[in-house]
């Protein structure tokens, strides 16, 4: 028969083990919280939009400082050939307003965009796209002066 | 015979966000389309989204993604002791189903005229295998794209059927040679790590064994990369060196067609129905970061702008 003072130490090695073992399980959890992937026309414009601001102010601060003294007035606008028309008329952010232009056409030819393509002009859809263009460019601003809208 | 253009997609992690710039530059400024899109590791992960032409979502899953997205820690000891990896890949897993698994999402897949092939090594065979939309059911399409992401040791393998499958980049880091089989014309590859010249030594010594280990496999990937490079390349220049000997034969010694088949008779051909490749390789400059396993959004997106402007730069 075991005695008593056998019997503890092997008791004590058991419940340590089963203690690190519950520690192990609570560290294996991860909670749910992975990005799940864009569904509408606006997030994906807004995706794409980002990235090409991005990568075009990139190292340009005088650009970045001349984009955000302008979305103000971009606020303004009614529709995206508005916006563009104003981004032209900047000498230093003419090109942007070509490939956000490319970016938006390209979208829109897919097949799951058909109502934004048939009501392209609706003010609906005019307004839609101006909102995810400025989502879009402010979140790039964002990521790039890592401040709140970086995310 | 038709042109058929494809894309290389080489494996490295969260280097991804690289090929995710290249791609958008490609795809949505150049308005580029591939009928073939062959990818390795986080190759494969990108090969569905270019195939649906989703560029947003690829933008979106690279630039976004965590760490704990894609793995969780096993403790190191217990893990070596008593399992098959260091890590668990069950978030991947579900990040997988969330970007591929969606019924239209998979349908879209199906339509697209862009054949996906996506590398996966068998560990029982030892031998490449692929997975693809057409020839494979959806769920042993999406394990072989969650196998082609499982570097061994650092991931589980991934069980089909009676088989465990791991990272394709154990044996083809940049998959040339399926889309040489499968017909292409062009390639167009982008690779993750610099090329030989580009490659800073490190300064540093080496002195815990995890990071000989690391180390040693890094030199193994890169060893890898060149070698599936060298062949594709090699494999156009012989062909295109056994055409200008047959044209010299006939321009310059005045031999007739059959003549110079002649020469040929009775010789084991190597190139035998392969043809001619075209191969434009966009690769960064230098060293992207240190460890692929490292899924930082700040540095992600920072990749996604580099490879924009590389593969703008080598239009």
């Amino acid at each position: 028969m075991i005695s008593r003072k056998r019997f503890f130490p092997i008791f004590r090695i058991v419940f340590l083990l089963s203690i690190l073992l519950l520690v192990l399980t609570a560290c294996e959890h991860s909670p749910e919280i992975s990005p799940g992937p864009l569904a509408g026309f606006s997030e994906r414009v807004t995706a794409l939009v980002t990235t090409t601001v991005r990568g075009q102010l990139r190292d340009n601060p005088p650009e970045q400082k001349l984009l955000v003294a302008q979305l103000p007035s971009f606020e303004k606008m009614a529709s995206m050939n508005q916006l563009m028309e104003e981004l032209k008329g900047i000498d230093h952010l003419k090109n942007l307003a070509y490939l956000i232009e490319t970016d938006i056409m390209f979208e829109l030819q897919k097949p799951e965009h058909h109502y934004e393509r048939s009501n392209f002009n609706s003010s609906e859809v005019q307004r839609q796209l101006v909102s995810a263009i400025l989502a879009g460019m402010k979140k790039a601003i964002g990521q790039l002066q890592g401040g709140k809208d970086g995310k | 015979m038709a042109n058929k253009r494809a894309l290389v997609l080489s494996g490295g992690g969260a280097k991804g966000a690289f090929t995710a710039g290249v791609v958008k530059y490609l795809m949505v400024e150049l308005g580029l389309n591939f009928d073939l899109v062959v990818g390795t590791s986080t190759g494969a992960l990108i090969a569905p989204l270019v195939a649906s032409q989703d560029i947003a979502n690829l933008i979106h899953f690279y630039e976004n993604v965590e760490d704990r997205d894609i793995l969780t820690d096993r403790p190191d000891l217990l893990a070596f002791l008593f399992s098959d990896a260091l890590n668990d890949t069950k978030p991947l897993e579900k990040l997988i189903k969330k970007f591929f698994g969606d019924r239209r999402r998979y349908e879209r897949l199906l339509q697209s005229s862009a054949e996906i092939f996506v590398t996966v090594v068998n560990m029982q065979t030892g031998e490449i295998e692929y997975g693809n939309q057409h020839q494979d059911p959806k769920p042993t399409l999406l394990k072989k794209i969650l196998a082609s992401a499982c570097v061994p040791v650092m991931m589980p393998p991934v069980k089909i059927g009676k088989c465990q499958y791991v990272d394709g980049g154990v044996k083809e880091i940049a998959p040339f040679s399926k889309a040489i089989d499968e017909g292409a014309t062009h390639i167009v590859s982008v690779i993750l790590s610099p090329d030989s010249e580009n490659r800073e030594p490190i300064r540093k010594e080496f002195t815990s064994s995890m990071d000989i280990l690391k180390r040693t496999l890094a030199l193994l990937t890169d060893e890898i990369v060149d070698n599936d490079l060298k062949i594709a390349t090699v494999y156009s220049e012989a062909i295109r060196y056994l055409d200008q000997i047959k044209a010299n034969g006939k321009e310059r010694l005045g031999l007739t067609d059959s003549q110079v088949r002649k020469l040929f008779t009775g010789l084991d051909n190597p190139f035998q129905g392969k043809r001619v490749v075209g191969i434009t390789t966009i690769r960064p400059d230098e060293e992207l970061m240190d460890s692929s396993l490292n899924f930082d959004p700040a540095k992600m997106r920072e990749m996604v702008d580099k490879g924009y402007k590389k593969a703008k730069e080598e239009k």
